[in-house]
């Protein structure tokens, strides 16, 4: 696996962008995340497409509550639900989000997703969540988004996985 | 217990110039051996096994207890035993439905269940746990997924654990939640992951 990008941010920002991903067969995102606001959810979207052609599912726990569930087709992005916005500076979650066979024209793009975040001091959070792209073009741009924005010191690394 | 940990020179390093290599790194294997042993620990050195370098730290679990019955294996980070730690997991056994449980005073990472000694032969567990940002002056979070089987009884597991504390990371010790010992062929390989600062 070789890292790609590393984008660690100085300053407050609505979203990241990775455009520079060909030449690997799968692709890894890597991230320390904090949102600018409350009540948000990490959002991807895959070569500027705004359109109602993603749809995503996640399991997600909190508390003692048994898991629920969450998730939407034809949506515009692929959501995944539990941003952290603990109002702490210290407090990041962390995540890993798996990109498969990204550069295939053949098939739809599936995401995978595992993280755990904190809704505010006492309240943590863990996501397993999966989503699809409903195109079979290959992914050339990623936007990794948050409903607030993501705050200074968040950090999204981008790594390719070559095959054999 | 046989233990492996790669202080060589950065790969990333040739003659003084920045190579684009390899993001993972094999940092450390412990492998229990001969007899059971009661705990692994793992700290930074030097070389590749310098965890500073490192924006992410990932292990990989595999094993069982030794001589007790305890099913949970317990992580501190740079020897802190304090109630500093907070989990969120979701856990299914069998075919129950699936639960959550939480804890904001842990005092320990919650990384590892794993079969105790009574469980039939040859039957062990595995998990994968990536602490991320490990040098950064956050709180560290770390996220785990876990399978186990305890003879016909499995659970599936996803974590999430913090640690309150903003140093880096420097010291990793694993022991069983009781205090037995790990089973002989236990082992435990330690991965760093390296960014790639190319956007300011």
């Amino acid at each position: 696996m070789e890292a790609i990008e590393t984008v660690y941010l100085e300053a407050d920002v609505a979203s990241v962008t990775f455009d520079s991903i060909s030449g690997y067969e799968h692709l890894q995102l890597r991230f320390s995340e904090k949102a600018d606001g409350p009540n948000g959810a990490v959002y991807m979207q895959f070569n500027d497409d705004t359109g109602s052609n993603y749809s995503y599912k996640q399991m997600f726990g909190t508390a003692a509550a048994a898991q629920a569930l969450y998730g939407s087709v034809s949506a515009t992005k692929i959501a995944l639900i539990g941003t952290t916005n603990a109002s702490a500076s210290t407090i990041y979650g962390g995540g890993i989000v798996d990109i498969w066979d990204y550069a295939n024209s053949n098939k739809n793009t599936s995401v995978h997703c595992s993280y755990g975040s904190r809704m505010d001091t006492a309240a943590p959070f863990v996501v397993s969540g999966n989503g699809v792209w409903d195109s079979t073009a290959a992914v050339t741009k990623i936007k990794f988004y948050e409903f607030n924005g993501w705050q200074r010191g968040c950090s999204f690394t981008l790594f390719g996985i070559k095959s054999s | 217990m046989t233990i492996t940990i790669n202080t060589d020179a950065p790969a990333y390093m040739v003659d003084g110039v920045l190579t684009d290599g390899e993001a993972w790194v094999a940092l450390q294997t412990h492998v229990v051996s001969g007899g059971s042993t009661a705990a692994i620990t793992m700290q930074s050195t030097t070389g590749a096994n310098d965890w500073s370098q490192y924006m992410d730290l990932v292990l990989i679990s595999y094993g069982r207890n030794g001589d007790g019955s305890a099913s949970v294996m317990k992580m501190n980070l740079n020897n802190d035993t304090g109630a500093n730690y907070v989990k969120q997991q979701l856990y299914g056994q069998g075919s129950d439905p699936v639960l959550a449980a939480t804890s904001v005073s842990n005092t320990y990472l919650d990384f590892f269940w794993y079969p105790p000694s009574a469980t039939a032969a040859n039957v062990i567990a595995c998990s994968v746990t990536t602490l991320s940002d490990i040098n950064s002056g956050k709180y560290k979070s770390a996220q785990v997924q876990i399978a186990n089987s305890m003879n016909a009884t499995g659970y599936v597991a996803i974590v999430a654990n913090f640690w309150e504390n903003q140093a880096a990371i420097t010291e990793i010790d694993l022991v069983d939640f009781s205090g037995s010992n790990i089973a002989a062929g236990s082992r435990f390989d330690l991965f760093g992951v390296l960014p790639r600062m190319v956007t300011a």
